[in-house]
């Protein structure tokens, strides 16, 4: 590896721009990602910045349930991330549907169904510290090109999963 | 100007902020990730049925074993199942739950094993009563052999020392045998 | 062949791009880290707007559909070679390039282009964000090069003569400090801070008017950005600070003097709360104009 490609995966680490996603989220795990930007947990130390489009983004946050509408959304906002990307799935809800799973209109499935999701973050909500450590450990997996995409795209193979959930077939 | 005085005394003390390795405790009373200790477990199902998004389940190995599993991807640590389970098995750690990698397994899954005894009576597999409510149960010095008893044959037991109560004359069949 | 050297020195490395470029994330760096001590967080690294740029450049560009990809990709080169030819035109100690007769003329202009290619940014990005961002830049734009204008017109006016060694030489008087002010009233809006923050308020329009830019061409908005504030400093610095007869005496008083100027907006951006279009309109025309026709007549009365 030369210099440059060094330093641009050094980068990598060092400056995770985050965008947030809530797919149908009650509101706890967006609640406590500000915390992040609080004096006490400042994101900023680590480089992380809070962006609102996903064209800046490189790690999205994914907070809250699948349901049917959100699922396109979803796809396509992660569409926009430029690569290479990485994916952190908030709280219970993403990885199963939680409470909701059985409600109409909500997928009880793993949020993995719809995109490849590199590091998951357990809680209900889960605390800001372990929001902050899955952030740092997306921004190490982007260091090492080891999130799901950039994988899947070294191995020429789509990085689409091979399980659709809740697609009419 | 009172926003200048804050400002500028923040600017004057040292910042707030923690470094990732150290970050505030949790409080005693934080609900954290679950812990199973199989040992005092009955198998009662209660956690299971309490649990509303159902991130317990059970699985069964006739004869050998009861699996009791928990999805911390499906829990939303309402500790509900620690307040219901009769004989305190489940425990919410009050630590915070680290991020993993992966979806399915490591770290997300949790299985405790409770394996199956024959009954020192009938020989029929079940589930043991904890040590600890053995102990309080037996401590009086009863019986000590109905320890190894499955429900079913401590229920006999206790009709038949009920029986010898009423009965003085000790005439109490041996070969009663409960149906199964 | 000597001119053309000195004019590819003066862009390239001294005061241009070699140059500006770590300067601007130092200062960058250094307003974000002002502003994280004021409000008792820690702030970012040292090395984080390189970081940013660098991770940037590393990264893919997403073009939109249905958008001029020629358009697209140029702005932000324009954006910074005008930054970086404004810079270089600024007699910094040491600057290569010869003084020319209008070279105030020139540098006004240049400094327009990137709020320019901010504009049109905004606009062919199809993105309802980006063409809201682009015409509060636009309208901001008209608002605050009326004070800012005023101020460098006014020193010409008291030289008599459009050229930026002039300007310098002008013997210090009130005009000076009457103009500054001026410039400073101007310069949070150009700098696109705190009570000004119309064209990037991050939370009414979600980004600025680059919204839908990605990858190197973003690397090269940031960078465009960074090279700005050091141009607007060291403008400041340059035009309004009395010059002693030692250039590096003069060098380290202008660096400093940018300093500190980043500093004062800096503290004034983290007091302040976001001003409407209206009133930051009102706040330029009504005070703005008011500063610039006391400071014009203060060039007459002499
Ligand atoms: S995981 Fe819990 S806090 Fe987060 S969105 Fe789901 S229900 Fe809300
Ligand atoms: S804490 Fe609540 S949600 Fe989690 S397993 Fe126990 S009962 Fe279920
Ligand atoms: S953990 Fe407690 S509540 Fe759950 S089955 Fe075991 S004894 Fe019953």
């Amino acid at each position: 590896m030369n210099l440059i490609e060094r330093v641009i995966a050094i980068s990598r680490r060092r400056s995770p721009w985050i965008c947030r996603l809530n797919a149908g989220s009650c509101n706890g795990c967006d609640i406590e990602i500000t915390p992040l930007l609080s004096p006490r947990y400042d994101a900023e130390q680590l480089g992380i910045e809070l962006h609102g489009t996903p064209k800046h983004a490189d790690i999205v946050l994914i907070s809250g349930t699948l349901t049917l509408r959100s699922r396109q959304a979803i796809l396509d906002i992660y569409d926009q991330v430029p690569n290479p990307k990485a994916v952190v799935a908030l709280g219970s809800c993403p990885s199963s549907g939680n409470v909701f799973a059985g409600s109409p209109l909500v997928l009880s499935c793993s949020l993995d169904t719809v995109v490849p999701v590199d590091v998951w973050v357990p809680g209900c909500p889960p605390r800001p510290q372990a929001i902050l450590d899955g952030i740092a450990r997306a921004a190490k997996l982007l260091e090492d090109g080891a999130t799901k995409s950039q994988l899947a795209k070294s191995r020429l193979a789509g990085s689409q999963p091979e399980s659709r959930c809740g697609r009419p077939s | 100007m009172a926003m200048l005085k804050t400002i500028l005394g923040n600017l004057l003390r040292p910042s707030r902020t923690r470094a990732p390795a150290d970050m505030p405790v949790v409080p005693p009373t934080y609900r954290g990730a679950l812990t199973h200790d199989a040992g005092r477990c009955t198998a009662c199902g209660t956690c299971a049925f309490v649990c509303a998004p159902k991130a317990i389940h059970f699985t069964q190995d006739p004869g050998i074993s009861v699996s009791w599993h928990f999805f911390i991807g499906q829990c939303s640590f309402c500790g509900l199942c620690e307040q219901n389970c009769p004989t305190r098995a489940i425990h919410l750690r009050a630590d915070v739950p680290g991020s993993t990698n992966s979806a399915g397994g490591d770290g997300l899954r949790l299985e405790s094993v409770i394996h199956l005894q024959p009954c020192t009576r009938c020989g029929a597999a079940h589930v043991p009563l904890p040590a600890a409510t053995m102990d309080a149960l037996w401590a009086a010095g009863a019986d000590e052999a109905e320890r190894g008893y499955c429900p079913d044959c401590r229920r006999w037991a206790a009709s038949a020392r009920l029986r010898t109560a009423f009965t003085p004359d000790g005439a109490v069949a041996e070969g009663g045998r409960h149906d199964r | 062949m000597n001119a053309v050297w000195s004019y590819l020195v003066a862009i390239a490395v001294w005061p241009g791009l070699l140059f500006a470029a770590p300067l601007g994330w130092l200062e960058l760096w250094f307003m974000r880290k002002l502003v994280a001590r004021l409000q008792g967080r820690q702030g970012p690294p040292f090395f984080q707007p390189f970081f940013d740029v660098m991770k940037l450049l590393g990264k893919e560009t997403v073009i939109p559909r249905g958008v001029s990809r020629g358009i697209f990709l140029a702005l932000p080169l324009v954006s910074v070679a005008a930054v970086t030819a404004a810079l270089a035109i600024v007699p910094l100690p040491g600057n290569p390039v010869p003084s020319l007769p209008g070279d105030v003329v020139l540098l006004l202009y240049l400094m327009e282009v990137p709020v320019l290619c901010e504009v049109l940014a905004g606009y062919v990005s199809r993105s309802i964000y980006g063409q809201v961002a682009a015409m509060r830049e636009a309208i901001l734009s008209l608002a605050y090069n009326l004070p800012f204008l005023v101020a460098i017109i006014a020193m010409a006016q008291v030289a008599g003569s459009f050229q930026m060694r002039a300007l310098q030489e002008v013997p210090y008087g009130l005009v000076h400090l009457l103009a500054a002010v001026t410039f400073l009233l101007a310069l949070p809006a150009r700098m696109k801070l705190n009570p000004f923050s119309i064209a990037n308020a991050e939370h009414e329009i979600i980004a600025d008017s680059h919204i839908e830019y990605s990858g190197p061409p973003l690397a090269l908005f940031k960078l465009s950005h960074a090279i700005e504030v050091v141009l607007l400093t060291e403008l400041f610095a340059v035009v309004f600070i009395p010059a002693t007869p030692w250039p590096l005496v003069n060098l380290v008083v202008y660096l400093v003097a940018g300093i500190l100027v980043l500093g004062g907006v800096t503290l004034l951006a983290t007091t302040t709360a976001r001003l409407r279009l209206t009133q930051a309109f009102r706040f330029y025309w009504v005070w703005g104009g008011l500063a610039s026709a006391i400071t014009m007549a203060a060039t007459l009365v002499r």
